[in-house]
């Protein structure tokens, strides 16, 4: 009885979530919104990685780590592709 | 906000914003996919990235009371931590300890809390491969619980623990050069994990660039394992564990794993004797999810 209520309560359980339909995101910016502006110089290196500093219109911060200098980065003085 | 449970004896957080944070969005509508030409923007204004941190939108700490940071793995909408190149789980580590470093010479956290939900099962709100990182104003219990084992065992718990799994070696389930995995002697989740440093490393920022791969190594071939115990994809809480960064303590790195499923459709749930007393009970020995572990893990990719 009890593993049968629980593989009926843990199936409903899962179902339940994996059914929930998506909803339109929460997150939906507009789409003329100030460009984003580089925070400090284009690129710190750390390790292995490559750091490119962002700030959101809001204000967030946005580090875009890459292995290589991307190919769309925000370059600034003295930075090379 | 935070408010004190006197009769917890802890911070309780509240974080209202959250309630309406994006939910499980289809992939069109995914905030953590790549800005495409000709669609709306989403979090990330790139048409491709390697591994983006951000702010988060729904924050439940901020400046200057503490972080809260999304960790985007990939631009693939698809797959998870455990699909991911092994170069860019490598990467991931990189990241984790540049965010752990940076977060931790801030005077308003006290505590670097590097985690991934996977799975709607513990809560995920976004399938787009990610973890978060939260900066702490504050000593969280898990962390002061771990510095008083420091103090009643002696030293650091965490070394002493590793020293008996490994005499043990029956809850063993990966070993490399620089990192040991097991199921612990007291785990409170059926496939519980712990995935230890080998050398006594307060933090990622202690670890070698050697460690950093071996970490990222063996947290695949964890997860990877994971995902063949019951041939689906294995939910998971993933935690990293560090030293306290408020300079009241040390720790040792090590990663844990708090996996809720007992069987392919049974979860684990927390339940009155968990969370009246406090007391887990736990339906399966360490010792027989360890054999299965260690079996799909030695015989998988």
């Amino acid at each position: 009885m009890r593993d049968a209520k629980d593989t009926s309560d843990a199936r409903r359980r899962v179902e339940a979530n994996v059914a929930i339909p998506p909803l339109v995101p929460a997150f939906s910016p507009d789409p003329s919104d100030p460009p984003l502006t580089p925070a400090e110089g284009p690129f710190e290196q750390f390790g292995p990685l490559l750091l490119e500093r962002l700030l959101k219109d809001d204000g967030r911060a946005l580090i875009r780590f890459s292995r290589a200098v991307p190919a769309d980065a925000t370059l600034g003085d003295g930075a090379e592709r | 906000m935070r408010r004190f449970n006197e009769l917890r004896g802890e911070e309780v957080v509240y974080a209202v914003a959250r309630q309406d944070r994006t939910f499980l969005p289809d992939a069109e509508h995914c905030p953590l996919c790549p800005t495409r030409p000709g669609h709306p923007p989403t979090e990330i204004p790139f048409s491709s990235y390697e591994i983006v941190v951000f702010d988060n939108l729904f924050a439940t700490f901020e400046a200057p009371q503490g972080a809260a940071e999304v960790v985007v793995y990939t631009d693939d909408h698809e797959g998870s931590f455990s699909t991911l190149a092994a170069e860019r789980a490598e990467a991931l580590m990189w990241v984790w300890r540049q965010r752990y470093e940076e977060l931790a010479a801030r005077a308003d956290i006290d505590y670097v809390l590097i985690f991934e939900n996977r799975g709607v099962e513990v809560g995920t709100t976004l399938h787009h491969p990610h973890g978060q990182i939260y900066g702490f104003p504050f000593l969280p219990p898990v962390v002061a619980l771990e510095l008083a084992a420091d103090g009643r065992l002696g030293g650091c718990a965490t070394c002493a623990l590793l020293a008996r799994e490994l005499a043990d070696a029956e809850r063993v389930v990966y070993e490399n050069e620089c990192v040991v995995a097991y199921v612990p002697f007291a785990a409170r989740w059926p496939f519980e994990t712990h995935v230890v440093l080998r050398e006594h490393r307060a933090s990622l920022v202690e670890c070698s660039a050697g460690e950093l791969k071996a970490l990222a190594s063996a947290l695949q071939r964890l997860t990877r394992g994971f995902d063949r115990v019951f041939a689906r994809p294995f939910p998971y809480v993933m935690v990293v564990h560090q030293a306290p960064t408020d300079g009241r303590g040390d720790g040792h790195l090590h990663v844990e794993f708090y996996p809720p499923l007992r069987s392919a459709e049974k979860l684990k749930y927390l339940a009155g004797c968990e969370q009246g007393a406090g007391t887990f009970i736990m339906d399966v020995m360490p010792e027989a999810s360890a054999t299965i572990l260690r079996d799909v893990i030695t015989n998988g990719p």
